[in-house]
């Protein structure tokens, strides 16, 4: 079980990781969503004890990372999987972390013939592709056979058949009651493996739950608004019970039909340009709810 | 392709303690299994035997002006403050070429204490060092010899303090490696480290001539290169220079833990 209480990262003055408070339980996988630069990799380095927190705590199995005697035997992890020595064979790669964890070597050659790279172990690893050292890095956290597993990004730079792979891995290792923790910036991927969501927007918690529910309340479709008075309609349309964001010069209506929103408008007074009913795709609706935390959203790029 | 056929059988006990010596076993692996790093090491052995043959021989040639104040054993190691630069160099790289190729994230995932991950980073260079000083030290000794029969004027390895004055010679390029490793850790930058380790040995040399005495009486002989000229005399031969081969080796370590230390605290605070 992974627990992170409070937990938060500044770096100068960008605060990456806001106050953030989730448990990852055994035996499901749980995705763990946000928009690029939302600070999942930043709270997946806090779990792991490469950064400290400026402050809260992240703990596996009740203990700081950074406690953990042997690590690789109760948490495997994979980062980045381009950060390893260029000039380093992919068994060497392997061997030098198992070694440091007394785990034997049979065990690496295990783990490399798991992950189909039998054929290139003897290779350095500056000449693997993405796909390569993504299996590399998943070769990594499988050494210790742990109970816990963290995956940044596992899919990227995979093929289809990859892919797979890594989404019934996933499955597998969380069916055997082990604790599975997968970022990703697609809903649509998570939609695949992920039982349950943990979702983060600009370093804070959005959303805990299942992935079902999530999607449910993602996949409503809103009501696109337009008007000269876009100020006087979100209040009328807020006094009445409707959710409106703001987006470019347009309003996002949720919570009201296209009927009522124009008997609203007409009782007021108010002219409308635009009465428009959009039905979101999974991962549109997703950028909606997470849109007024996507960290360097543009201005200037402008809204379609 | 199928999902792990491993299961709960290979899982250790997750209080299994972290070894010190599986974590140097593993730095070992790291270090062999990288052209670059034992590469390194060769030059060393390379540059220094040949250095210090090329220097006996220079010295034989001009024997008229170099006579005076010649001492065999230290004269015929004078290769090993060229072949120490690769030392230098291959021990700021053991961790800084985990900052430049990212892999220290790794490392510290499978090693999360530093204060261990430190500590085998410096036994594996310490032993590594020594292994090629020694190699250096005996090895330009016999070079240096061999050319000095040409004039008669060699010594042996039975000789009084010989055989220590060779050994001191592995244990100041082993400490060279341990300073140059601690300043690798606070820069964690190869460039950067290297400038450093670099100013630390060669500019005192540059600028010795230029600064005033007192400098050079309380200053000069504190720096590494100093300690370090002195242990490569045999004991009987040493020169008055207010340094003694102990005192120097003294000062060499607490260069290195003047590095260290810091290096720690350090590598327990700093993100990585």
């Amino acid at each position: 079980m992974i627990e992170v209480s409070g937990l938060t990262k500044t770096y100068g003055s960008t605060r990456a990781v806001n106050d953030l408070s989730f448990e990852v339980r055994p035996g499901v996988v749980t995705g763990f969503l946000g928009p690029n630069g939302a600070g999942k990799t930043t709270t997946m380095r806090l779990i792991l004890g490469l950064d400290r927190p400026t402050a809260g705590a992240a703990t596996i199995g009740g203990k700081p990372y950074r406690r953990l005697g042997a690590p690789l035997h109760t948490v495997g992890s994979m980062l980045d999987a381009k950060a390893v020595h260029p000039g380093r064979t992919a068994y060497n790669h392997l061997l030098s972390l198992a070694l440091g964890n007394g785990i034997p070597r049979r065990r690496v050659d295990e783990v490399i013939e798991q992950v189909g790279l039998g054929s290139v172990a003897r290779r350095r690893t500056g000449g693997f592709s993405l796909g390569m050292s993504q299996r590399l890095g998943i070769a990594g956290a499988l050494l210790g056979d742990p109970q816990v597993l963290l995956f940044d990004e596992p899919v990227n730079g995979l093929d289809p058949e990859g892919i797979h792979w890594v989404r019934s891995l996933m499955r597998d290792l969380a069916a055997r009651g082990r604790t599975v923790f997968v970022s990703s910036h697609l809903l649509s991927e998570m939609s695949q493996t992920a039982e349950r969501l943990i979702v983060i927007g600009r370093g804070e918690l959005i959303a805990d739950t299942t992935t079902e529910e999530f999607i449910e309340r993602a996949s409503t479709g809103y009501v696109r608004v337009r008007g000269p008075e876009p100020g006087r309609v979100k209040e009328v349309l807020e006094a009445a019970g409707a959710t409106v964001a703001e987006s470019g010069h347009a309003l996002h209506v949720t919570g009201m039909t296209v009927e009522r929103i124009s008997d609203l408008a007409a009782e007021h007074g108010l002219r409308l340009h635009e009465v428009a009913p959009q039905h979101a795709s999974l991962e549109e609706a997703f950028l909606t709810l997470t849109r007024q935390s996507v960290e360097y959203h543009a201005r200037s790029e402008g809204e379609r | 392709m199928t999902v792990p056929a491993t299961d709960d059988k290979v899982r250790r006990d997750v209080t299994t303690p972290l070894r010190l010596s599986g974590v140097v076993h593993a730095e070992w692996v790291k270090i062999r299994s990288v052209r670059s790093t034992y590469a390194l090491l060769i030059a060393a052995v390379v540059v220094s035997v040949a250095l210090s043959g090329l220097i006996a021989w220079a010295t034989m040639a001009t024997w008229e002006d170099r006579a005076e104040g010649f001492e065999p054993v230290s004269g015929s190691l004078i290769g090993l403050f060229f072949g120490q630069i690769a030392i230098m160099v291959f021990s700021i790289l053991v961790i800084s070429a985990e900052y430049t190729t990212g892999s220290i994230r790794g490392t510290l995932i499978a090693v999360p204490d530093r204060t261990r991950l430190l500590l085998a980073k410096v036994i594996i260079t310490a032993a590594l060092a020594l292994a090629a000083g020694l190699v250096m030290s005996f090895g330009s000794f016999f070079v240096g010899q061999a050319v000095y029969t040409t004039r008669g004027v060699e010594t042996t390895i039975g000789a009084d303090g010989v055989l220590v004055a060779l050994l001191r010679g592995g244990l100041l390029i082993c400490m060279t490696g341990v300073i140059a490793l601690g300043v690798g850790f606070l820069a964690r930058q190869s460039s950067a480290a290297i400038g450093v380790t670099f100013g630390i040995y060669f500019l005192p040399i540059l600028f010795s001539g230029f600064l005033p005495e007192w400098f050079q009486k309380n200053v000069i002989k504190y720096m590494p290169n100093t300690s370090s000229a002195v242990m490569l005399y045999p004991d009987p031969a040493v020169p008055d220079v207010g340094v003694t081969p102990m005192s120097g080796f003294l000062t060499l370590s607490a260069w290195a833990l003047a590095m260290l230390i810091p290096a720690a605290l350090l590598f327990h605070r700093r993100d990585s």
